[in-house]
């Protein structure tokens, strides 16, 4: 059985799709670090899930002290 | 200043102590930069030595040796730079050291930093060896997302002669 998405609804999740993927582009570089860092997080409980890490694959500190 | 803006300026000290000519990140933080956040756990940047230098032969030593001098450890071939892996890479291309020419100035808080433009990144990604379906994916990426100059990226695939794939 198929579930039918009126097309309404489509076009807004659709525009939702973008409305966010422009947000995350607009974002500040220091901004869009953090969120690579929030990134890195989620990818090392995966890897770690599957393999060991790599020497390289830590999580980036970056607010210094 | 955060560390990854410490860790641009220490490789603009690369630059004032004329160990390098110039440099440009790329890879997938300059994709970061242009388009959305993507996962990367290292900085690649690329650099062009000065080109006043006797031998084609380019040797990374006096990078590492400026590394040992200020604290920098190097593991395999990054150098952990305020905790941040930096892959220095020695533009191996005639289209990479355009890049790293042409690259442009963006202001991370204060901190210069200069990046490889999109156009350059889709070049770079379509160039020979490079061409994985993961840097396919990452042009994809630019050209919907990042403020691609069309006609500079025409120019460039016709003068490196390289092409577009087809994204369905």
């Amino acid at each position: 059985m198929t579930t039918r998405i009126p097309s309404a609804m489509r076009a807004r999740l659709r525009q939702g799709k973008r409305d966010l993927r422009l947000a995350r582009r607009s974002m500040s570089l220091p901004d869009k670090v953090r969120e690579v860092v929030e990134l890195q997080k989620i990818a090392v409980t995966t890897i770690r899930r599957r393999r060991p890490l790599k020497d390289i694959e830590r999580v980036w500190t970056i607010d210094r002290r | 200043m955060d560390n990854f803006a410490a860790a641009v300026s220490a490789i603009e000290d690369l630059k004032r102590q004329a160990i390098i000519e110039e440099y440009a990140v790329g890879g997938a933080m300059a994709l970061t930069f242009w388009a959305e956040p993507t996962t990367t756990f290292d900085l690649d940047v690329f650099v062009l030595f000065r080109s006043d230098s006797d031998s084609d032969l380019v040797t990374l030593e006096p990078i590492y040796r400026w590394a040992r001098e200020r604290g920098y450890q190097a593991k395999s071939e990054h150098i952990i730079i305020q905790s941040l892996p930096v892959q220095i890479l020695p533009a191996p291309t005639p289209l990479a050291r355009e890049a790293v020419t042409e690259a442009v100035e963006l202001d991370y808080a204060g901190q210069p930093v200069r990046v490889i433009r999109p156009e350059y990144l889709i070049a770079l990604a379509l160039d020979g060896s490079a061409r994985t379906k993961k840097r396919l994916a990452r042009v994809a990426m630019l050209l919907e997302e990042a403020e691609v100059d069309h006609r500079l990226l025409t120019q460039l695939l016709e003068r490196y002669n390289l092409r577009l794939p087809e994204f369905s």
